[in-house]
């Protein structure tokens, strides 16, 4: 597979090495998980492997982001039509905002600038941190029936995956112009960049395949079989694998450069949300119907821990300690 | 009313009708349902293992079906009500016991939900098989605010009975014939 560039390398290694320092020299990661019949979101000791804090939200909560800085986190209710605003230093739900439609996919830049997509519509919102959710957001138009959204690290360009028009929009964060729309696979939900961000990696639940864009060309270099029903996507650190949760077979495919297509991982029922941590030795993977989260070792490629987490988990994030 | 209230009265109308088919909403419900069998597991998965046959399901009156038990296969069913939805089947393990499927075609008045995947598995059990049945699927009406009939409730009511008719006529089946 073409979109492994850097495995063997001795840029990876060097990677590697500033990654493993970086993450040592930061705060603590913690992983939280977020469940949408518990609606709760739920903090793990990445260590233990323990439950820590849990925060109370309103009904339904679906999809999860931090702000850059970890001190908050950003909840959407899309049947509410609402957005929780919540402390993790003060565990507690700061403030909710009321938007548009029925917001599912989040992102927030370093400013405050909240992107959110209307999952019954076909456009996105865009918050500026001033408004408060006082002024009526800014619209901006994409395909029909967008999912998840993914903000780049530089903040310049926000990709949206429109479920329903089979394609990526691709805003300007600028001027929110929508610079191009890419043609993918069957019902894209979920996406993942690569930590070099030159490569996207779109979940296509209904055609059962991961989509690779090449971000400078913004267009769709290679297609790759996953399984069934992909609803998550992460990237190791040294970008040389990318795991894809398939909902309906319950595993995790590990997709990678030259070698022969693996069996996948099992894990439990229908799982979602996926992410690795930063050293890149573990993959936490949110399950859904088992209401459990999956701790996979990343070395064996087996799943070694099942945590029980309240009902219906469906994102996982890993933040570091401010 | 101005002409142009009209329009757009009109216009609203034809954007509603023009929903797209299969849309499915943001937040999935589930159902799990499970029935032990005084019955070992193969003769369980006998019953069982052809996609195309769901002469088992008291649920199901009629079963038209391609594709055998190929990942891609299509079954096209026809409830106690008469009404028609057809199925894709998405993984089958006979190692396993268990296979994996999905709606491709919804009809609320079939059943009161607008999209759903499910898995039924045959496992050992004591000296019998327990049979594990389970869906994902999503409300009717996935705006956020559905009629009582097409709500959250009203589907999962609908597919777990469907689920719990389904198992027990399986039973029923597989016990009755010594």
């Amino acid at each position: 597979m073409r979109f492994l560039c850097l495995r063997g390398s001795a840029v990876a290694a060097m990677l590697v090495t500033w990654l493993a320092f970086a993450s040592a020299s930061l705060g603590a990661e913690k992983l939280y998980v977020l469940s949408q019949t518990g609606a709760k979101l739920t903090e793990i000791d990445l260590a233990t492997h323990q439950l820590g804090a849990s925060v109370a939200l309103e009904k339904a909560p679906a999809a999860l982001t931090f702000s850059r800085d970890s001190k908050l986190a950003y909840v959407t209710h899309p049947d509410l039509g609402k957005i929780s605003v919540v402390s993790l230093g003060g565990q507690r739900v700061l403030r909710t905002i009321s938007v548009p439609g029925s917001p599912f996919g989040i992102a927030v830049a370093g400013n405050g600038r909240i992107y959110v997509a209307d999952w019954n519509g076909a456009d996105v919102a865009v918050l500026e941190p001033s408004d408060n959710g006082a002024t009526q957001p800014r619209i901006v138009k994409v395909g029909r029936a967008p999912a998840h959204v993914l903000l780049t690290p530089d903040e310049t360009t926000l990709f949206v995956a429109n479920r329903e028009s089979d394609s990526v929009s691709v805003i300007r964060a600028s001027d929110l112009e929508v610079v191009a729309t890419i043609a993918v696979g069957r019902a894209p939900f979920a996406m993942a960049l690569s930590p070099d961000a030159k490569r996207l990696y779109v979940g296509n639940v209904q055609g059962g395949s991961v989509s690779v864009i090449d971000t400078a060309a913004l267009a769709v270099v290679e297609t790759i079989k996953s399984g069934a029903m992909p609803y998550g996507a992460a990237v190791t650190p040294d970008g040389a694998r990318v795991l894809v949760t398939n909902q309906q077979s319950s595993t995790v495919a590990v997709l990678e450069a030259g070698g022969a297509p693996r069996p996948g991982v099992r894990v439990g029922g229908y799982p979602e949300g996926i992410v690795i941590d930063a050293s890149g030795h573990f993959a936490y993977v949110a399950n859904w119907f088992s209401d459990d989260v999956s701790v996979l070792d990343l070395a064996s490629l087996k799943e070694i821990r099942r945590i029980k987490c309240p009902g219906g988990p469906r994102s996982v994030v890993i933040a570091r300690d401010p | 009313m101005t002409l142009f209230a009209r329009v757009m009265g009109v216009l609203a109308l034809w954007i509603g009708a023009t929903a797209p088919a299969l849309a499915h909403g943001p937040t999935p419900q589930k159902a799990e349902e499970k029935i032990t069998i005084a019955a070992p597991p193969a003769k369980v998965w006998a019953a069982l293992k052809e996609f195309a046959d769901v002469s088992w399901n008291p649920g199901i009156t009629k079963t038209e079906a391609t594709g055998g038990n190929d990942s891609g296969a299509s079954r096209s069913i026809t409830l106690k009500n008469g009404k028609v939805l057809v199925e894709g089947l998405d993984e089958y393990s006979a190692d396993t016991m268990s296979y994996g499927y999905r709606l491709s075609t919804e009809n609320l008045e079939a059943l009161p939900v607008s999209f759903y995947s499910a898995t039924i598995a045959v496992t050992p059990s004591g000296d019998g098989s327990e049979v594990t049945w389970i869906g994902r699927f999503y409300r009717g009406d996935t705006s956020n605010f559905p009629p009582e009939n097409l709500n959250d409730e009203a589907a999962v009511k609908a597919m777990t009975e469907f689920l719990q008719e389904g198992l027990k006529g399986l039973k029923a089946k597989v016990e009755g014939s010594g």
